[in-house]
């Protein structure tokens, strides 16, 4: 269970984790804990699934890796299926069932242009569904964390 | 990709541990000292390979359980003014210029994250009155099929 303090603590707490040798040390300082508690806190937070994981936030143009946000029209009767195979490429970290016609959302990313396509028209094949949006990014105005509002 | 930098990166994509000194953890599997670890993600950081060392949550959980894509038609002249107003709104936590398409003429995607429903359709009339777009659809998340984190090692090899 997480502690009324553990609340306050998330209110605090910054998305940037810091760099440094001992660093939920230096996170301790600024909260006024020890360092054993603010570890405590996080492996609470983590169990509550409140907090997902502490990584780096990599840039993936930088990385040459392209993405793309699809949008698919899936009947109800092939829904299953389609999200079995989507689901199972690694190259997929998210995707929604959402309202309206196109109703299938998943982003997905590859070294390459061309593997980007090579996966999309084996979705297609898979799952027997043609009606699919490829919706490249053209500008990223913005993309922040939702701990940031 | 030069090995070394490859090796580097793949290591960090794993998530850092819930220990007293993370980066040592990382550097020890890697076969480097701490402190070269360390600057090498300094370096990542000063180059832009790397954002920021991110402590990532769960949305759900922080409250914010209403959340909707919502995609818009802008004139292209008029692109610019609102990816600059919509990304304003603190509640926007994403705003990208997208392809359109004849059959799918919507141009540009903001996520929405709200605590309620209400709350999300509020927002959601006050970035159309603001930007003056008037042409939208507000696609509701109903369903999460799938939410990981990117696995470069997946991705580039």
């Amino acid at each position: 269970m997480i502690t009324s303090k553990d609340k306050i603590l998330l209110k605090k707490l910054q998305p940037e984790f810091p760099l440094a040798s001992r660093p939920f040390a230096v996170l301790a300082e600024q909260a006024g804990l020890s360092e054993k508690d603010m570890i405590a806190a996080f492996k609470r937070l983590q169990k509550e699934k409140i907090l997902r994981y502490i990584a780096p936030m990599f840039d993936m143009r930088k990385l040459s890796i392209v993405s793309s946000l699809i949008a698919m029209r899936v009947p109800l009767n092939k829904q299953k299926k389609a999200v079995q195979v989507i689901n199972a490429y690694p190259n997929v970290s998210h995707n929604y069932l959402r309202a309206g016609e196109y109703n299938v959302w998943f982003t997905v990313s590859a070294a390459s242009e061309r593997k980007l396509k090579r996966i999309l028209s084996d979705i297609r094949k898979k799952t027997g569904i043609d009606a699919m949006l490829d919706l490249k990014t053209r500008k990223v105005f913005k993309s922040r964390a939702v701990f940031d509002l | 990709m030069k090995s070394a930098f490859r090796k580097t990166i793949f290591a960090l994509t794993e998530p850092l541990a819930l220990v007293p000194a993370p980066y040592a953890a990382v550097a020890k599997r890697l076969g480097m000292s701490e402190q070269k670890l360390i600057s090498r993600i300094a370096e990542y950081q000063s180059e832009g390979i790397i954002r920021r060392m991110g402590i990532v949550y769960g949305h759900f959980k922080m409250g914010y359980s209403a959340n909707a894509l919502v995609v818009w038609r802008v004139d292209e002249a008029q692109l610019e003014d609102a990816g600059k107003i919509f990304s304003a709104f603190t509640a926007v936590t994403h705003c990208y210029a997208r392809q359109a398409y004849p059959e799918w003429p919507y141009n540009l995607y903001t996520m929405v994250h709200a605590k309620s429903k209400k709350q999300c359709q509020m927002i959601i009339r006050e970035m159309s009155q603001k930007s003056r777009v008037g042409e939208y659809k507000v696609l509701s998340t109903l369903k999460e099929f799938k939410k990981i984190k990117s696995d470069l090692r997946e991705i580039l090899t």
